[in-house]
């Protein structure tokens, strides 16, 4: 069911990104590894979702507002 | 949100590159699907939250354990935590693969043999490796000794 990135997240890039947070210190070599393997299944999952309801709206464009409709599943989760 | 309250220099240059992210998104959506310009913008948002949370919440694990640096049992561990269990599994394959690959490059630089003898043993190892890590998965525990731990990026 899901397709193979040819594209790949730039690792160094996600290290940066974990390491603005001032909390965080040292990362092991293999972790942004990792983080960019679940973003990936996580951006994949959004964009199904989001793309289910540009569907239902009978869009041919995929908007933010198609977006909003559905993170409040996600922002549920944020709000843990 | 609290990233919001963070001003700043440092928050924007850590964000994703755009044409790269652009790739990618239209890689996952079916082909002829377009995507508008806000649409975009809230999708690369919503990864970099995304890696925001998993770091969080991985150092948090990390903290718990009395260790200095996020390991890769760490994320997954967050990722437990975090309702993202569905991910565990695909993202420890992709560990082991990185894993290998490593191995792998060490191994070619001390054989002069080459590539096809390692490629043949690495997929014996990941074999193996794939079902030490269904057993321990299915025993619910992640095993705590990582060769890798000592390799760390300068922070």
């Amino acid at each position: 069911m899901r397709k193979k990135l040819d594209t790949c997240f730039p690792a160094s890039r996600i290290k940066k990104i974990m390491q603005a947070d001032e909390d965080v210190g040292k990362i092991a070599l293999a972790v942004p590894v990792l983080v960019s393997k679940a973003l990936e299944l996580f951006l994949q999952d959004l964009c199904d979702r989001t793309y289910e309801v540009t569907l239902q709206r009978g869009a041919k464009t995929m908007s933010a507002l198609h977006l909003d409709l559905d993170s409040a599943h996600y922002i549920e989760r944020f709000e843990k | 949100m609290d990233s919001m309250d963070i001003v700043g220099k440092s928050k924007e240059d850590a964000s994703l590159p755009k044409a790269t992210m652009t790739k990618i998104i239209k890689e996952m959506l079916p082909p002829d699907v377009r995507v508008a310009r806000d649409a975009q913008d809230l999708l690369i948002e919503c990864c970099v939250e995304f890696i925001n949370l998993v770091s969080s919440e991985s150092n948090e694990v990390c903290n718990k354990e009395d260790r200095r640096t996020i390991a890769p049992e760490h994320v997954l561990k967050a990722l437990q935590v975090l309702g993202f269990s569905d991910y565990i599994e695909e993202v420890y394959a992709a560990y082991e693969q990185h894993r290998i690959e490593t191995v792998d490059s060490l191994r070619a630089g001390k054989w002069s043999n080459g590539a096809e003898m390692t490629e043949e043993e690495a997929l014996l190892e990941q074999q193996r490796m794939f079902a030490e890590a269904r057993a321990r998965m299915n025993g619910g525990t992640i095993a705590s000794k990582q060769p890798d731990a000592d390799q760390t990026l300068d922070g």
